[in-house]
């Protein structure tokens, strides 16, 4: 009897070992995969997000005061109201009651407070500061326990949207950068469980005292990062994932036709650039960076190089499908306009440049190709220098005259003083345009919406005219599920994520 | 036997000679390769003051062999300082990786040696004859797919289309030594695959050669049967070759197959060097480096005592 039980144990392992589904420890979580690795330094903390890698961990267990939605509109999440008083410089957030942080302690307004002025303070060194610039930490200030207000030095009429910010998540007052950044202690809907900075696979169970009722829909999240795109594709036709949350155009295009799985895109976010020193000749010429534009065919990029997943751009960092796009046409190619630019700027037999280039950005080398062939329609010849990927962004970045880059999709109030005005940190066209900077700076004090947006629309036109900065097309990324999954939906934003609503047949929360 | 601890001797002194000289070889490639430390590890959007920050608390502002010999000494202790990018301790992270590999290694092996010495033997028993020439084309067939096609065919194969491993080998510390084995059987049977073909090949031409040799014809001339010949006479020889190529494969199981990792996503030691090279991290690619090289060595070492204790002029 007893050996029977044995050897039917036996043969039950046998079975187990050699075709039965691998268990996954005591429970069946969504598992999640990304694809930008932050191994071996991921930190749980806010203030040093880095790669796409630190935001897909930190989304499921902290929260951010505001959020935006699709179009980058800024909606509550945290915050469940703010106004701003009548002069435009005091913003005054509305906290949800009832939030608390994983190890128990309420989440006050003190906290919210901590979260920011920790972010601004120069001996933390987050590289939020410089985004934040604006702000003044002193202003920053608890009304009452569920009030926040932030008074500005100068009249800031997108606060609620920059605030948005990857850094801008809430964490509880007092906590360290050395203490963050292995244990996250925040409101999220997840709690951290299995974490190691150096180790891909991540576990994190629901928090069952999350303060949306009823969210997170899933009983626990396993993320992991897998970088080979075939690695991917296997491991979500097995079922070994459930979500892949961006695949490249290709693996799209591959995965799309499978019954078995379903695609999920996300609104024109990430763009790449082409990116000339306004200072330096030829680029100082105005009518050599037009005709550099000229010859680029936007629309045939958008078609080869991401396979249709996004959308043609026009030299400015808002998508035209954007209601706050100054214009929903797109730059035609125009050779001849490009020769005849050429030939009035004193190259009437074409012009020879160099082309910096890398894949520290997937696309990136082959937008510079491609950008090489249609600029030699026109008599310009392109020579493309394609450099070592791991060294791209601290040795050829922002340090040849003229280079490829990439950037996430902001909102209009951020996007267009991140890297364009004359002051901007990451002023890659060393672009100096007074009327421009007047128009940023009137917009970013301009408490009439109408106004604003009109505002802001001039200025994307006299970058997109006169700028140093080529934008060919913004790209949507490509969220891929299991038919039997739902509830992701991907951001545009690269580094806001949601998996409150994510989750798979027989893997819902067991209340 | 003496002769043979002589040897043994010889070649520790030796190794350690080679150890010293590739640590100062790892540190002066790495000092020279461009690319700065600070932005690497906080990212392109960091802000100056927080990169000159870190640069002073890594030690980057002293001058390059003030920090060698700092870490040397160190390393002399048994201390490999603390990785720069994770601030954790070297000998932590290497630890979990490496024991990894090495059980990845050890399964892979164990399909090795069968996989490469059985096929060899029967081609030697059926020398240009059918098995043979079959054998030989699916060997060659394997030598020419590169390794990141082939570990792709069997995930697509032993993975997704028959699902009977699962298509990414994550193996964390609270995983059970049955899902273990079950996690890594298909990068170990990628490895095992792409280097028994080296080891079929070698021990199919040692073994034929062996063949035709005179001893072997004293030994037929007396009548003894052909399987008896080959497996007591022949193969003994014959493997002290492929015991020698066998050792540098699995040597370079340890550290080349970052390939084959990045494949299954396997947490392993050859990833982590690639890490640790991206971002510059100078302790823990001198601990990485200084390892694969005590193994590669070591391995050797031990392939070189098998060669004596399988050579019939040396076994008393």
């Amino acid at each position: 009897m007893r050996n029977e039980r044995k050897i039917r144990a036996l043969l039950l392992g046998a079975v187990i070992f050699g075709l039965g589904p691998v268990a996954a420890g005591a429970q069946d979580c969504v598992k999640v995969i990304g694809t930008e690795p932050g191994v071996p330094n991921l930190t749980m903390d806010p203030a040093f997000v880095n790669l796409a890698d630190d935001s897909y961990q930190q989304n499921a267990v902290y929260n951010r005061l505001v959020n935006l939605d699709s179009s980058f509109q800024p909606i509550p999440e945290l915050a469940k109201s703010w106004n701003v008083s009548e002069d435009g410089l005091t913003w005054t957030f509305e906290l949800e009651e009832g939030v608390t942080f994983h190890d128990g302690r309420p989440m006050t307004a003190k906290d919210v407070v901590y979260s920011f002025r920790r972010l601004l303070d120069p001996k933390v060194g987050s590289p939020a500061a410089a985004v934040l610039n604006f702000l003044d930490a002193d202003g920053i200030t608890a009304i009452d326990d569920h009030t926040v207000a932030f008074k500005t030095p100068t009249v800031v009429a997108d606060l609620p949207t920059v605030l948005a910010i990857k850094y801008g998540l809430v964490v509880p007052e007092g906590s360290t950068s050395e203490e963050l950044k292995l244990k996250a202690v925040g409101t999220g809907p997840f709690v951290q469980d299995v974490y190691s900075p150096t180790e891909t696979r991540r576990v994190f169970q629901r928090n069952n005292n999350y303060w949306r009722k009823g969210l997170p829909k899933a009983q626990c999240l396993e993320l992991s990062v897998v970088t080979e795109e075939v690695s991917r594709i296997a491991a979500i036709r097995s079922g070994a994932a459930d979500l892949i949350l961006s695949a490249g155009a290709a693996a799209a295009g591959v995965l799309a036709n499978d019954p078995t799985l379903k695609l999920e895109k996300s609104a024109p976010g990430t763009y790449l650039t082409l990116s000339m020193w306004t200072d330096t000749p030829p680029f100082n010429d105005v009518r050599v960076r037009q005709a550099l534009k000229k010859v680029v065919d936007r629309q045939l990029l958008v078609d080869t190089i991401i396979l249709g997943n996004g959308v043609a751009g026009n030299d400015n960092p808002v998508p035209p499908t954007s209601p706050l796009a100054y214009t929903s046409e797109i730059k035609p190619q125009d050779i001849a306009g490009a020769k005849k630019l050429l030939a009035e700027a004193g190259h009437p037999n074409g012009l020879t440049i160099e082309l910096n280039t890398g894949e520290g950005y997937p696309g990136m080398v082959a937008l510079a190709q491609a950008f090489q062939q249609m600029a030699a329609q026109a008599g310009i010849t392109v020579n493309v220098i394609n450099n070592p990927a791991d060294s791209y962004w601290d040795v050829i970045w922002m340090k040849k005259p003229f280079f490829t880059s990439n950037w996430s999709g902001r909102p209009p109030a951020e996007g267009l003083p991140y890297t364009f005005t004359s002051d901007a940190k990451y002023n890659e066209a060393k672009w100096n345009n007074p009327e421009f900077d007047r128009l940023l700076k009137e917009a970013r004090s301009e408490t009439d919406v109408e106004k604003r947006n009109a505002l802001y629309k001039e200025a994307q036109k006299l970058l997109s005219d006169d700028g140093g900065v080529i934008i060919p097309y913004f790209v949507s990324d490509v969220a891929v599920m299991r038919a039997d999954c739902e509830g992701y939906v991907p951001h545009p934003q690269v580094p806001i994520l949601n998996y409150e609503n994510f989750v798979c047949k027989g893997k819902e929360a067991a209340q | 036997m003496n002769a043979a601890l002589t040897l043994i001797l010889h070649r520790l002194v030796y190794s350690l000679g080679t150890l010293a000289l590739v640590s100062v070889i790892i540190f002066a490639a790495v000092e020279v390769l461009p690319g700065d430390i600070p932005s690497r590890i906080l990212g392109r959007e960091a802000p100056l003051e927080a990169r000159e920050k870190l640069r002073v608390e890594l030690g980057l502002n002293r001058p390059a062999v003030e920090r060698y010999f700092d870490w040397a000494a160190g390393a002399l202790r048994g201390d490999f300082g603390t990785s720069i990018s994770a601030r954790r301790p070297v000998a932590d992270m290497v630890w979990a990786r490496l024991s990894n590999t090495l059980a990845l290694a050890g399964l892979a092996l164990l399909i090795y040696i069968p996989l490469s010495i059985i096929p060899a033997l029967v081609q030697a028993l059926y020398a240009n004859k059918l098995p043979d020439r079959i054998i030989s084309t699916l060997t060659v067939l394997v030598l020419s797919t590169p390794e990141f096609l082939l570990a792709t065919l069997l995930l697509f194969g032993l993975a997704v289309a028959l699902p009977l491993f699962p298509p990414l080998a994550q193996v964390s510390a609270a995983t059970g030594p049955l899902d273990f084995i079950r996690i890594i059987t298909l990068p170990a049977l990628s490895l095992a695959i792409l280097l028994a073909v080296y080891g079929t090949r070698l021990l199919r031409e040692s073994l034929i050669e062996l063949l035709d040799s005179d001893f072997i014809r004293m030994a037929e001339l007396k009548g003894l049967p052909r399987r008896r010949i080959i497996l007591r006479h022949a193969l003994p020889n014959a493997l002290i070759p492929w015991l020698n190529a066998t050792a540098i494969n699995f040597a370079f199981m340890i550290g080349g197959v970052v390939v084959v990792e990045r494949v299954f996503i396997f947490p392993g030691f050859g990833s982590l060097l690639v890490d640790a090279l991206q971002l510059r991290d100078i302790p823990l690619i001198e601990a990485s480096v200084l390892i694969a090289a005590f193994i590669f060595i070591a391995v050797n070492l031990l392939a070189d005592i098998g060669a004596i204790l399988l050579n019939p002029k040396l076994r008393t």
